[in-house]
């Protein structure tokens, strides 16, 4: 089965964005085929240099160089997201695709299983 | 009600405590509203904050509802599959009788309508069910 995840959340506001991404990583263990789509607030999870040391918490950051242990790289985010935001692409996790919104409607559409967190 | 789509097996996902927002009260009126169209709820999962939801010692004021509790009278009379994910569970202290004695705590509040497992019964139910749903936080 093909999985979407639509990850929303801000990094680091409550624990869904971490629980979140534990749901990703046991559903590509469960050898399921998985993709990301990171909008609204769900972007800031992308940046650079986060310093989750300072809030006592999980880096999310590190989880995101993890993907690629899990065969997990279709990691996509919405560009009119990252732009209403003030990011840079530059600013973001280097392996995620910017999409039109155009685009993630194809992804949405195309996915067995929408995951929306 | 005049019922004209087909009957569909439907995996439930809640994310919400019991108290913090109204999705976890809306999530027990969806699904006592799919039974009563004769939809089959194929699992229950609770993640998240929903762990809450597996506690059998909320004692709320005589005149508020005790969430929990509905859920887990909904689940033994209907005899539901209902997972607590263990992961979530466990950080919050909602713990059964073995983990209890596994991490030597004095208190196991699990009620025995559910039961705890890991997110491979989510991953499991959404590839096997009809559909799903996640209520939110």
């Amino acid at each position: 089965m093909k999985y979407l995840y639509l990850l929303r959340q801000a990094p680091y506001q409550n624990s869904l964005s971490r629980e979140a991404l534990d749901m990703v990583l046991a559903t590509a263990a469960f050898d399921q085929q998985v993709q990301l789509l990171f909008m609204h607030d769900g972007v800031y999870q992308l940046q650079k240099n986060q310093q989750a040391e300072l809030l006592q918490q999980k880096n999310i950051e590190k989880t995101l160089h993890a993907f690629a242990l899990y065969d997990i790289d279709e990691i996509y985010y919405a560009k009119a997201c990252r732009d209403k935001r003030g990011l840079q692409s530059t600013q973001l996790f280097e392996n995620a695709t910017a999409l039109s919104c155009e685009d993630c409607q194809a992804l949405i559409n195309n996915a067995d299983k929408v995951m929306s967190l | 009600m005049q019922i004209t789509e087909s009957k569909k097996s439907i995996a439930v996902m809640i994310l919400s405590s019991p108290h913090g927002s109204p999705h976890a009260q809306t999530a027990l009126t969806y699904c006592q509203a799919a039974m009563a169209q004769g939809h089959h709820i194929y699992r229950l999962f609770f993640y998240h904050e929903a762990a809450y939801l597996g506690s059998n010692t909320n004692c709320p004021p005589q005149d508020e509802i005790n969430l929990p509790q509905s859920w887990q009278t909904f689940i033994s009379d209907n005899k539901l599959d209902a997972v607590v994910c263990i992961a979530s569970a466990l950080k919050r202290g909602i713990l059964d009788e073995p983990e209890a004695t596994r991490y030597e705590k004095t208190s196991a509040c699990l009620d025995s309508a559910m039961e705890l497992s890991g997110l491979g019964q989510w991953v499991d139910a959404v590839n096997r069910a009809d559909q799903h749903i996640i209520f939110g936080r």
